[in-house]
């Protein structure tokens, strides 16, 4: 009995220092072939980098823009590194937003100076997400930068601003949704896979 | 017995509560690109045609590293050892030796080799899940919540599997020993099955599948044979799936069906669902064509709190039953921790 309080003990000790991790079994986690197929076509390699989001992190998205990850995003995260002819070609970074009905999980395609390849929904289980809207919310996203994406949103962050609105005729919510989405992505690659990062420009010099 | 699986729990927990300290200030034994947990579970089956209680305690690793290379990644290794520990089970699963046994049990452990085309073709050696229908197209790691394995009498198997992911389909095909959680050769056991399916990224994803070969259990060697398919639509908070197969056991026909609603909170903290199964087998296809069949409903509830808890419930209702099959009414209840 004394070793059972003693294991549960340390167990509750051992859950105050550590950050949780997600529910789900690790064998469900998937590479986003799918998403890299579609966003980089043929000749492409891709190379996992996995980085620890921390509660920091979370704060320094914030102070770029209104909003911030989610609490259940602190933790790892993959950073999928993309290479042609073994130079660097871009990155591939899968995030999840929650909607009305659920998550929504999203593959980011960013190009080498971190503007905006194109998206891929890997997980949308509303009937807006067909290939039609993809095609016009990705045209307007398209090869646009981060200062360029937030001038679709409102200083708030919370809606559409006028521009961004005239943007994105089909699906609004879902393309607000999109949006933020594509700011934290662009955010917390540049915070949390700094180094990284800087290493890999070194490297294709 | 009792006082290893104490044993067990106090040494891991103290080995991973160092390796965090360690992760913490940079450095990790597992090497870049890893990720580990510790998961526990206590797990009470209530048997209410025996008025009976049994206990399943399970403590494991969970262990996902990425090998990489300058430009690519070579291919993912998933490593799941259990310790589990039954208490008081009438029927005990193959694996245990009796109803209040203790073994180690592996959920997976392979590695998966990508590096030939980038995830589209990709060599996978160890114990995985066998590839057939909605058991392996969706995630039902140490969950309450299962489908159709029971049907085929194995769910995780020994072998090596070609797997991967083209533009219009996702793919895996597997030759395993036959013999579930350890590598046996009584019998010669051996299963030959593979799925082949559309996109599960999709709303609406669909596969076929196949299983044929010669299962180790407690009887000896079964020879059995399916062919099935599978469906699943999404529909906001709506998950509909269907399964059906036929085949045969022992050259008696036999033929499945299973359906299945689930249901989702919006911040997927909360999941219900439904499920109705229905078997049909021939009692002796030299005799006759005479077949008996069963069926049963349940309903279950997960609920993922926060931190790393999780608690679910499930209640399975015998509709038809036959004096040759085990279909009995039962309750489950779960407590799931993963650090």
């Amino acid at each position: 009995m004394l070793n059972k309080i003693t294991s549960l003990l340390i167990l509750i000790t051992l859950h105050l220092f550590i950050a949780s991790q997600a529910n789900a079994a690790f064998c469900s986690l998937r590479d986003p072939v799918s998403a890299i197929q579609i966003l980089y076509e043929k000749g492409y390699e891709y190379r996992s980098v996995v980085t620890l989001i921390t509660e920091d992190d979370r704060v320094a998205v914030k102070q770029k823009l209104s909003f911030t990850l989610h609490q259940s995003e602190v933790g790892k995260h993959t950073l999928y590194v993309l290479y042609k002819d073994k130079k660097h070609a871009g990155f591939l970074q899968a995030r999840s937003e929650w909607a009305k009905w659920g998550l929504v999980e999203i593959a980011w395609g960013i190009n080498v100076d971190r503007s905006i390849k194109g998206f891929y929904y890997q997980r949308c289980r509303s009937i807006e997400c067909n290939d039609n809207t993809i095609q016009s919310i990705n045209a307007v996203l398209q090869n646009k930068s981060f200062s360029q994406l937030q001038a679709l949103l409102s200083e708030d962050g919370e809606t559409l601003s006028s521009e961004g609105q005239s943007a994105f005729k089909i699906a609004p919510q879902l393309a607000l949704l999109t949006l933020h989405s594509a700011l934290k992505t662009l955010a917390i690659t540049d915070i949390s896979w700094k180094e990284d990062i800087d290493k890999i420009a070194v490297a294709n010099k | 017995m009792k006082k290893l699986f104490l044993f067990c729990l106090q040494t891991s927990v103290m080995f991973f509560s160092q390796l965090s300290f360690a992760t913490s200030e940079g450095f990790n034994v597992l090497g870049e690109n890893s990720r580990w947990a510790i998961d526990a579970s206590t797990r009470l089956t209530h048997n209410l045609d025996d008025d009976n209680n049994a206990f399943t305690h399970a403590l494991g690793l969970d262990i996902h590293k990425v090998f990489s290379g300058e430009t690519s990644d070579i291919g993912t290794l998933v490593f799941q050892p259990y310790i589990v520990k039954i208490n008081n089970y009438e029927n005990p699963p193959f694996t245990f030796d009796d109803g209040n046994d203790t073994e180690l049990t592996w959920r997976i452990a392979n590695f998966n080799y990508t590096a030939l085309s980038h995830g589209q073709f990709n060599i996978k050696v160890g114990h995985f899940e066998v590839p057939f229908g909605l058991e392996y197209a969706k995630d039902t790691n140490g969950t309450l919540r299962q489908f159709t394995f029971s049907d085929r009498g194995i769910k995780g198997d020994w072998g090596v599997s070609v797997n991967g992911i083209l533009p219009e389909l996702d793919y895996e095909i597997a030759l395993t020993r036959g013999s579930g959680n350890d590598i046996r050769s009584k019998g010669n056991p051996h299963i030959f099955s593979g799925r082949i399916g559309t996109p599960s990224n999709k709303n609406i994803v669909a596969g076929l599948s196949w299983f044929t070969g010669d299962v180790l259990g407690k009887s000896g060697v079964i020879q059995r044979k399916k062919f099935g398919i599978d469906a699943t639509y999404y529909y906001y908070q709506w998950e509909f799936s269907a399964e059906s197969s036929v085949g045969s056991t022992n050259n008696n026909d036999t033929v499945n069906g299973f359906i299945e609603t689930l249901w989702m909170s919006p911040r997927e903290s909360v999941s219900v669902y439904a499920q109705l199964g229905y078997q049909s087998t021939e009692l002796d296809h030299v005799a006759s064509n005479v077949t008996e069949s069963t069926s049963y409903w349940l309903t279950g509830v997960q609920w993922l709190i926060p931190n790393g808890f999780d608690i679910s419930a499930q209640y399975k209702h015998k509709l038809k039953y036959t004096a040759t099959t085990e279909t009995d009414s039962v309750l489950n209840i779960q407590i799931r921790y993963r650090i």
